[in-house]
């Protein structure tokens, strides 16, 4: 969680703008990248470790980037940092991607210096959220378990309750008892 | 041993039938057998003969009536058989009995009257061609024994007598079939009972053992005497007894049934006899028959009173002759009538007329056929609902042609669609839904009844004749039906003729017309297509583009960060802003070839072109007067995508813009009362330097710009000119060098079904 390096997923067919890329994040900070060249090995990596922040070519061969990102955007449980490289974008599909949950698009060519700056907002976001998920987490747990011991000492208090009144009772009954044997006595 | 033949049976099943019921006959009588043997030898003795004659009551009788006739001038009623011989000679009375033995042998008295009148006329027959035979024989020189010819001339057509005793009924109908239809009564014999009389004549005379003549007169006596077979035992009996036939059957005594036959004379002349033995034969014939006729209970006729019934059959055979001709003439009258008709008629219409023309023609032509009565030809052509009519002549006008929709033909309609069923022509009384059909072509009513006659069925039309005219002239039509349907075929033909010709010239007349709007839009299309082909190229490309440029531009930039020389991070700056730059470029290119999918909506053109007039004057610093707006209508409302709008008239404003001299700059967008209901127009008129007729005809060329290389990229009118196409609108421009541009616009003015 914290102090742990940022894994970032890479899923861009062309090698020469993957390279770009990679030495890009390796000048500005040190994060565990993923390099894979297809929606389907992205998935697949994905599945088996989730990243942190996933950047991804819109125009994927058979699956399409639009669609990867839906997918990766949930798939870790809480909403991860999808971006979108593109060649151009409609304003109406531009709509869409912010539907998805896509976090922004770079239309080639780019500057890298903007990517590398949005990249490492979008992670210092996530890895926020990731603490504060986890720490809501925590405080549901203890709210849970304070409920939960509340439960327990109420049901012991009534226990204790019950106790007490029936000894009062069978208290009450040997004093009547006994008056009762008292009276005949006389 | 009477049975009926039904007509149902096959021809071998009757055969069987007959020849099976002629077996069953009984044997000849042994008296008539010694006396056909007798004939032929002179050893019967007188007693012999008078005991034949008493041992039958009906020969007796026979004998004596004959005895008692007038002119014997046997008074004396009690004359006994013993006088016969005395008195008619031995070989008469042989012979009378013979007769009477047959007589009785084929007795229908117990079948109903025709047979027995029938049985009489053909007995009468056979009497007169023995007679006939008789005589000839002794003046033939081809000796023939009298006798022996007069047996064989009773016996020649004992088939007949055979066939009528054992199928009285159905020999009765064959003999009247053979009447009726003139069919040789052999034919009608076969046709209703198996077999002919010939055939039945010789089974049975074999099977009484009739002499060897007797059996080939039977079969033969039809055949002319140059085809009979060679090898005939007694061919100058057959010969002679062929002779009687054809002379009793030319004098028409007795009753033969049908055959037709050449003259007596001839064949008697063909036999060696001269015409003058057979003058002499007919004139004793009657002498000799007249007691005869005696024995069959029709005596009373002699002299000239003999040929009394041949003379009423053969006047009756007269008029039947006579009224047939009548028939027949008639019958080719009214058929070289109809050829006239359709002479006079093809020589009055031609290839090219009009349908009613044709009508009209046919009205008349059908008028001639029914004596020049008033006719009309109606028709109307499928598909569609006008009806093509003509009419013929009458006294008082000409012959008329109307074109008029189907609803002016009142209840008429319904009978002209579905007339025709049947492939011949019927002629009927019309229905009485066709006048108002007349009535609308003549303009007034028929004065005699309505006929109508249907065309054959034809898909491509349909129609009625109607001819007014009385049954007397209507009548005869009815025997040559087949004329009619060939009248009626030969106009179908020709107005069919007529409407297809009509709907191909109305087809070759559209497609000249759709030709010459396709070639007025033709140079128009061309730059359509070709700005298509390059959009399409340029999208294609483009797409390439992008990643390669994004490479440059990156590396460049990590580079940049290991540079420390400033002429090189200088350089590598310049690397990744014209990499920058040719992207913006492919944008504009790909955005140019893929304009967005218009969303239409409702401009209100007032507003629109005062913001977009706003926007450039803030842009060019040109004053208020620079740019000026001026909409007639504030109500003009304007279909299109309003993003796109508003990049039409950029475009255009940046060019006029870059035209002008600022200081003396007039820029005048104007929308004009509508031009049409469908749409709405802009003009943008500038007074700037104008373009060429070289710069004009390109001024929509994608790329072409005749600014300064590196200012602008050629793109924006090309670009203009397609949003305002996909937009279902149009541009063009008009412009003259120095005196500046018009372009025009035009926005569809609602928001339609726009593809």
């Amino acid at each position: 969680m914290n102090g742990r390096k940022p894994r970032v997923l890479l899923v861009e067919p062309d090698p020469d703008l993957l390279e770009i890329l990679v030495s890009g994040f390796a000048g500005r900070m040190d994060p565990r990248i993923t390099c894979v060249d297809s929606a389907d090995s992205a998935l697949e990596v994905d599945l088996g470790e989730p990243h942190d922040l996933v950047i991804t070519e819109l125009r994927l061969r058979r699956f399409g980037g639009l669609r990867l990102a839906s997918q990766l955007v949930s798939a870790a449980g809480f909403e991860r940092p999808v971006v979108l490289l593109a060649d151009r974008i409609s304003g109406r599909r531009a709509v869409e991607t912010a539907r998805v949950g896509v976090r922004d698009i770079f239309i080639k060519p780019f500057m890298l210096s903007d990517l590398l700056d949005r990249a490492e907002e979008l992670l210092e976001e996530y890895a926020m959220h990731r603490q504060f998920v986890a720490r809501y987490h925590r405080m549901r747990e203890l709210v849970r378990r304070v409920i939960r011991e509340r439960r327990h000492l109420n049901h012991r208090t009534e226990l204790i309750c019950r106790d007490l009144v029936g000894a009062h009772r069978r208290l009450v009954h040997r004093v009547l008892e006994f008056e009762g044997q008292m009276s005949r006595q006389e | 041993m009477t049975g009926t033949l039904s007509a149902s049976g096959t021809l071998s099943e009757r055969t069987e039938l007959t020849l099976s019921r002629l077996e069953a006959l009984p044997p000849l009588p042994a008296s008539a057998a010694r006396l056909l043997g007798a004939i032929s030898s002179e050893r019967t003795s007188a007693r012999d003969l008078i005991d034949i004659i008493r041992s039958d009551p009906a020969i007796t009788a026979g004998v004596l009536r004959m005895l008692r006739r007038a002119d014997l001038g046997v008074a004396d009623v009690s004359i006994g058989i013993e006088r016969a011989i005395p008195l008619l000679g031995f070989n008469r009375v042989r012979q009378v009995v013979l007769v009477l033995q047959f007589l009785s042998f084929f007795d229908v008295s117990g079948a109903d009257a025709e047979a027995a009148a029938l049985n009489r006329d053909l007995w009468k027959h056979q009497l007169g061609v023995a007679a006939a035979a008789e005589l000839l024989a002794s003046r033939t020189p081809l000796k023939a024994e009298p006798s022996a010819a007069f047996v064989c001339g009773l016996l020649h057509d004992v088939g007949k007598l055979a066939l009528l005793h054992v199928f009285p009924r159905a020999y009765l109908r064959a003999s009247r079939r053979a009447e009726n239809d003139r069919i040789c009564i052999c034919d009608a014999e076969i046709e209703v009972l198996g077999i002919d009389h010939a055939v039945a004549g010789r089974r049975l005379a074999e099977r009484w053992q009739l002499p060897r003549a007797v059996v080939e007169c039977c079969r033969m006596h039809h055949l002319a005497p140059g085809s009979m077979p060679e090898g005939l035992g007694e061919r100058s009996l057959v010969e002679v007894v062929h002779l009687a036939d054809v002379l009793v059957r030319q004098l028409r005594i007795g009753f033969s049934g049908y055959l037709p036959v050449g003259d007596a004379a001839e064949v008697a002349v063909r036999l060696g006899l001269s015409s003058e033995t057979v003058g002499e034969v007919q004139e004793k014939l009657p002498q000799v028959l007249a007691p005869l006729f005696e024995l069959v209970g029709d005596g009373a006729a002699n002299g000239p009173a003999f040929y009394s019934e041949s003379l009423r059959r053969i006047a009756r055979e007269f008029d039947d002759v006579q009224r047939e001709l009548a028939e027949a003439t008639r019958r080719l009258e009214l058929k070289s009538r109809a050829l006239d008709t359709l002479r006079a008629y093809s020589e009055h219409v031609g290839p090219q007329s009009p349908i009613a023309d044709i009508c009209a023609a046919a009205a008349t032509a059908i008028g001639n056929l029914f004596g020049q009565a008033e006719a009309v030809v109606a028709i109307v052509p499928r598909p569609g609902d006008l009806v093509h009519a003509g009419s013929s002549p009458a006294m008082t006008d000409e012959s008329k042609a109307v074109v008029f929709p189907v609803q002016e033909a009142g209840g008429a309609l319904e009978s002209i669609r579905t007339a025709g069923g049947t492939n011949a022509a019927v002629l009927n009384r019309a229905s009485g839904g066709l006048e108002p059909l007349w009535h609308r072509i003549r303009s007034k009513t028929p004065h005699l009844p309505l006929w109508s006659l249907d065309f054959p069925p034809e898909p491509c039309f349909s129609g009625v004749i109607l001819v007014a005219a009385d049954e007397s002239t209507m009548a005869p039509w009815g025997m040559v039906s087949e004329t009619l349907t060939a009248v009626t075929g030969v106009l179908r033909s020709a107005i069919a003729a007529g409407v297809e010709r009509c709907a191909a010239d109305r087809l070759s007349d559209a497609l000249i017309e759709a030709q010459r709007r396709d070639s007025a839009v033709e140079p128009e299309r061309q730059r359509r297509r070709s700005l298509n082909m390059i959009a399409e190229m340029a999208a294609g490309a483009a797409h390439e583009l992008h990643n390669p440029l994004a490479v440059i531009s990156g590396r460049a930039q990590m580079e940049q960060a290991n540079a420390e020389q400033e002429d090189l991070t200088r350089s590598l700056q310049i690397i990744v802003d014209q990499a920058h730059r040719a992207s913006e470029i492919v944008m504009e290119l790909m955005n140019f070839a893929r304009p967005e999918t218009p969303r239409p909506c409702v401009l209100m053109l007032k507003d629109q072109l005062e913001r977009i007039a706003q926007h450039w004057r803030e842009r060019s610093e040109f004053d208020a007067e620079g740019i000026r707006v001026e909409v007639a209508d504030p109500a003009v409302f304007a279909a299109a995508d309003e993003v796109q709008f508003r990049e039409v008239f950029d475009s255009i404003l940046s060019n006029a813009v870059a035209a002008c001299v600022p200081e003396r700059a007039r820029i005048q967008i104007n929308s004009p009362s509508r031009a049409s209901d469908e749409t709405v127009r802009i003009v943008v008129t500038d007074n700037g330097t104008g373009m060429s007729g070289y710069v004009l005809d390109h001024a929509f060329d994608p790329f072409f710009s005749h600014r300064p290389a590196g200012r602008g990229r050629g793109l924006g009118l090309s670009r203009a000119y397609r949003l305002a196409e996909i937009n279902g609108g149009r541009m063009w421009i008009d412009s003259e060098p120095d005196r500046g541009t018009r372009v025009t616009v035009e926005f569809p003015a609602r928001i339609s079904s726009i593809a």
